[in-house]
């Protein structure tokens, strides 16, 4: 196991802990306001690996670096694992909250976008056999499908959303108790420690793939 | 006495854990799978690289 892998399995039982024991109830809403440690952390995460498709994209359609590709590539494969898990916790903290499962407010529906914009990149690299079109084309959906994620982010700020008001950063008489944001901190930070390890994997991944390309060709010829 | 609220929040964790165990093993499988067709194409190469037998 490498050095990566203990550490994030250290953070995520670190997290566990301070979700479950460290962290008291809701005065309101009891244990199940627990959703949130999940449901923000693989928020901020998905939003972080869309802006490496950004990044990684951007760096592609300039320099045609095939790294470039591979961290696009596989920050959108994990940022779709990310963004599902949101989409996941969010309806179960909301049915007993709101007592509706889903709405379409400015938040939400924005965040199914952030959803939808992983989905598309993944089929576009998918669709097209030619490596270097495929790069190009799903390189042009990371860049232009970034204009979500400020929008997304900045959402609950400004407007008036069924979705909660920020409660880090946000405006007068926002903010939780000290132990809630310590554990919410601690919950985002082991799992961007987990979308990082994934992250390497999945160049790992395309570290191979590029390899046995090579390999094939030279037997080839 | 118990939250009947808790039964969501059992729910949203089971998710998160089987998303990721199953993502977990989908990249365990991939790279188990580019593992062995590299070693297949390294002995292809490899082979290629045996020089011919004399003639008598």
């Amino acid at each position: 196991m490498t050095a990566h892998a203990i550490l994030t399995l250290a953070w995520l039982l670190v997290a566990l802990y301070m979700i479950f024991i460290y962290a008291p109830s809701d005065v309101n809403q009891g244990n199940v306001y627990r959703i949130m440690y999940v449901h923000v952390s693989s928020g901020w995460t998905a939003m972080i690996a869309y802006f490496l498709v950004f990044v990684g994209s951007v760096w592609y359609v300039w320099k045609r670096s095939p790294f470039a590709d591979d961290v696009a590539c596989a920050s959108a494969e994990v940022g779709f694992i990310f963004c599902s898990c949101l989409l996941i916790t969010g309806p179960l903290w909301a049915k007993p909250i709101w007592g509706i499962w889903w709405t379409w407010d400015a938040r939400l529906t924005l965040t199914f976008v952030l959803w939808l914009l992983f989905v598309a990149y993944l089929l576009v690299r998918s669709f097209f056999i030619n490596p270097g079109r495929a790069a190009l084309l799903s390189a042009v959906v990371g860049i232009i499908g970034f204009v979500d994620v400020p929008i997304d982010y900045m959402a609950i700020r400004w407007w008036r959303t069924q979705h909660p008001q920020p409660v880090i950063m946000g405006g007068p008489n926002s903010g939780l108790p000290p132990s809630m944001e310590a554990t919410l901190f601690v919950s985002a930070g082991a799992f961007l420690c987990l979308f990082f390890y994934l992250l390497r994997q999945g160049l790992r991944l395309a570290e191979a793939r590029r390899e046995i390309g090579q390999l094939r060709r030279l037997l080839s010829e | 006495m118990s939250d009947p609220n808790n039964k969501f929040l059992f729910i949203a964790y089971s998710l998160v854990w089987i998303v990721f165990m199953l993502y977990a093993w989908s990249l365990a499988r991939r790279q188990s799978k580019l593992r062995r067709d590299l070693e297949e194409l390294k002995s292809r190469t490899a082979l290629r690289d045996i020089p011919p037998p004399r003639e008598p």
